[in-house]
């Protein structure tokens, strides 16, 4: 673990327990150079900075999931173990910067001490050094450093103190590591366990070592040969680990005793009041459904200027271009395909970053962690998450900006389901949908005089979302089986007043994650979708467009009224119309015709193109919903002479539009987030295999 | 791997709202090894501050720390009356 003699780039390891503030340390050192990947391997988030010391050397900072210890307990904390562990992966820090929480100093002092014994050159940053100051707390730095070798900072992730001082120590550090003193004694049996751990895998720490021979069943560098003479090395793991943590312990409350004079009480007594009205039984729930229904109403109402603007941005960009180009199919593909690709990406910044601002909010000030206290028992008997709950609800808004709020869910499992039945929930997009339709399944009158039977049939259709999504998430349970134990055991963290730049940093995030990750994938299928509807057989779209022009001739048509034959022909004659014949036979029995079934497909690209293809197939001139609800109503069927919109078939297609997966863009997401092809795939094969047979059954009893 | 006491140890998910406790070991090898990594170790003063709706959820405290369980997480952990006068934070 020697350091080479100047080194122009330094790896640096960020460490610290949940709730230290090690994320406020990281936005401060690193600003906006950050990008986020995956450890190899698995979908946990590695975020790697990067920043110039003032000796001119360049560190990239990893920061790594917190962790209370070096024996971990969830999927997440392993990573970090294993990456300490294994000195020769490309993610191995040459040194590590330790972040403790002054106010917790005695609880996060155990991580420290293990870190101290593994052998790393060390730098610790004494973080939340203003609310300490603020509660008269006295903190004797000097004497920590001379006890433990290590060199300390005072910091705060809020005002910023002790950055530049943090950067000049991380310099000397790379330059020579000072000699440290370790920490734990080890026991006679431990000291045996580590000779035979050093002649298996030789490391340079005894506790490195003692390590080793503990996680060596789920370590993923060690061969299978070492992990075989690991087995035999016996070994009373828990045993251990309890006599190691509270000799820990006990040399660590002297160390605190000296160090820390005062408590932050002040927090500690205003988090215990606030708690008892924010996780009150019967109050909490109460307060976080207003929360809730606030967010809703940001999402939803608040999105719609940007929104507004994105779109009408595009509509001028696509005039622009089309009035500064030749009319082809280049200029097309600009405007319909490439541009409103784009656009379709664009269109969801606003939703994505008003609910992560709110969500970053909530998090930081400590609120997220009652949330789950509140909802834990119910989430879990379905198979989900406390935080599973924000999810679901901000999904009524759309599914892109819930699924990827998943990310806090650190059981693997419980964020799997959450990602899978978060699309079930009515989402804003479905809206224009069911208003077109609704009508049709609908007669407009009052139901017991008060309520208006159009509108209890549009919060029906949201609660059939949510029970797909819940039952759904029973059915995962029952099925996707998982080793992985759930566990609660959550820290609720002190109520602190949200560090607004770190806010910012999540958003600019989010935002920058969707665009360039899933955005990529949306951008292709978009314009895919657009080939789709364009082209058709050789010759087939120019025979369709002039058959159209002579019948509209023939009939005598407006201009506008031809153009609108036009398209609508031409769209029947492409690869979509073709489509859509194609599937015929699958959806007839569900009620639907082969135009319907083109707009299943184009809607693909979002839910509320249904609307404007079905404007074009119909060749009606407006797009909007009343209008084109007038001209349906009078499509009868050429054999039948029965209205095509009947009660049964908009019921159905009502049924459809509910449960099935009919977003790429959600696709696109969930593959981002599960590191995999094979999950969204599932996904729209159930969700779409609901669908069908629902509708199937609402078809034929309605018919 | 408990100590003997000689006091009665009771599991904590049967312990009262509000009284002081202190932890005395833990029946459950995943919830010891959690816990313990966050502080609570055999000796810790544990108090049950309040319960969720149905009762399946804990909300605790130890010293300057709060935590949520899950009942049959507070089952592991079997606890002693603390019975000095001390007046915990």
């Amino acid at each position: 673990m020697l350091l080479k003699s100047r080194p122009k780039k330094i790896k640096v390891g960020l460490i610290g327990n949940p709730n230290s503030g090690k994320s406020s340390i990281f936005n401060l050192l690193t600003g906006l150079h950050q990008k986020i990947g995956n450890f190899p391997g698995v979908t946990v988030d590695k975020k790697v900075g990067q920043f110039a010391l003032t000796d001119g050397s360049n560190v990239e900072l990893i920061d790594f999931p917190g962790l209370y210890s070096l024996y971990p307990n969830s999927s997440e904390e392993r990573i970090v173990v294993n990456t300490l562990l294994d000195t020769h992966s490309e993610d191995a820090p040459d040194m590590l910067l330790y972040i403790l929480d002054v106010t917790h100093f005695k609880k996060q002092m155990l991580l420290f001490s293990q870190l101290l014994d593994l052998g790393y050159p060390l730098v610790l940053g004494l973080n939340m050094i203003d609310i300490a100051n603020a509660n008269q707390m006295a903190i004797d730095s000097d004497f920590l450093k001379k006890e433990t070798g290590v060199p300390t900072v005072a910091l705060s992730g809020r005002t910023g103190h002790g950055i530049d001082e943090l950067k000049a120590v991380l310099s000397e550090v790379s330059q020579s590591p000072p000699n440290t003193k370790s920490f734990y004694s080890f026991s006679r049996t431990e000291k045996e366990i580590i000779e035979k751990s050093q002649k298996i895998h030789p490391v340079s720490s005894s506790y490195h070592a003692l390590l080793l021979a503990h996680h060596a069943d789920w370590l993923t560098f060690l061969t299978r040969e070492e992990k075989q003479a690991y087995g035999q090395v016996e070994f009373p793991r828990l045993h251990h680990q309890v006599e190691e943590t509270m000799e820990r312990f006990e040399k660590i409350s002297p160390l605190y005793e000296k160090t820390v004079k005062g408590s932050a009480s002040a927090g500690n007594i205003l988090t215990k009041k606030l708690d008892r009205i924010f996780t009150n039984k019967f109050v909490g729930p109460l307060i976080f459904f207003f929360i809730m229904f606030w967010v809703f109403q940001a999402i939803y109402s608040w999105a719609s200027y940007p929104m507004d603007a994105i779109d009408s941005l595009f509509s001028w960009c696509t005039d622009l271009l089309k009035s500064s180009m030749p009319p082809g199919y280049f200029l097309d593909f600009l405007t319909d395909g490439l541009l409103a690709g784009i656009g379709g990406v664009l269109i969801f910044i606003p939703q994505i970053a008003i609910l992560f601002f709110i969500i970053a909010i909530l998090e930081e000030a400590g609120y997220m962690a009652r949330v789950v206290f509140l909802f834990d028992r119910i989430m879990k008997f379905f198979g989900l998450n406390g935080r599973s709950i924000v999810a679901l609800i901000s999904s009524s808004a759309c599914a892109i900006p819930a699924i990827m709020s998943t990310r806090t869910i650190t059981n693997w499992k419980e964020r799997l389901t959450t990602i899978f039945v978060t699309p079930f929930m009515s989402c804003s997009a479905r809206i224009p949908v069911y208003a077109m339709l609704i009508g049709f399944a609908f007669p407009a009158r009052k139901i017991w005089g008060i309520f208006n039977l159009q509108g209890l049939a549009f919060m029906g259709l949201y609660v059939l979302g949510f029970l797909g999504a819940i039952f759904t998430a029973l059915v995962f349970k029952l099925v996707y089986k998982s080793n992985q134990k759930s566990y609660l055991m959550l820290e609720l963290p002190e109520y602190r007043p949200p560090v607004m730049r770190n806010v910012f940093y999540t958003v600019w995030e989010k935002v920058k994650t969707f665009v360039t990750e899933a955005g990529k994938i949306i951008v292709i299928i978009s314009i895919v979708l657009w080939g789709l509807a364009n082209f058709g057989r050789p010759g087939q779209i120019a025979l369709a467009k002039e058959k159209a022009q002579t019948e509209a001739q023939k009939e005598g048509l407006s201009s506008s009224a031809t153009e609108a034959l036009i398209s609508s022909k031409a769209l029947e004659a492409s690869f979509a119309g073709d489509f859509g014949k194609a599937i015929e036979p699958i959806v007839r029995p569900l009620g639907f015709d082969w135009k319907i079934g083109i707009a299943l497909i184009t809607s693909f690209a979002a839910r509320e193109v249904f609307v404007g293809t079905i404007a074009t197939i119909y060749s009606i001139e407006s797009t909007e919903e009343l209008s084109i609800r007038e001209r349906l109503a009078k499509e009868k069927n050429p054999k039948t002479g029965a209205p095509v919109y009947s009660v049964a078939t908009a019921s159905s297609l009502l049924i459809f539009y509910v449960f099935a997966m009919m977003c790429m863009s959600t696709l696109a997401v969930v593959r981002r987030e599960t590191n995999s092809w094979k999950w969204p795939i599932i996904q729209f094969l159930v969700m779409t295999g609901l669908a069908y047979g629902l509708s199937f059954l609402t078809y034929s009893l309605l018919a | 791997m408990g100590k003997s006491n000689t006091q009665e140890e009771i599991s904590f998910s049967e312990g009262d709202l509000g009284l002081p406790y202190t932890v005395a070991s833990y029946e459950d090898k995943k919830v010891a090894s959690k816990l313990l990594t966050m502080g609570l170790l055999p000796g810790s003063p544990i108090r049950l501050i309040r319960k969720s709706l149905f009762g399946h959820t804990f909300y605790v405290q130890s010293e300057h720390n709060f935590f949520a369980l899950r009942k049959e997480e507070a089952a592991t952990i079997l606890v002693i009356k603390t019975i000095a006068l001390e007046k915990s934070a």
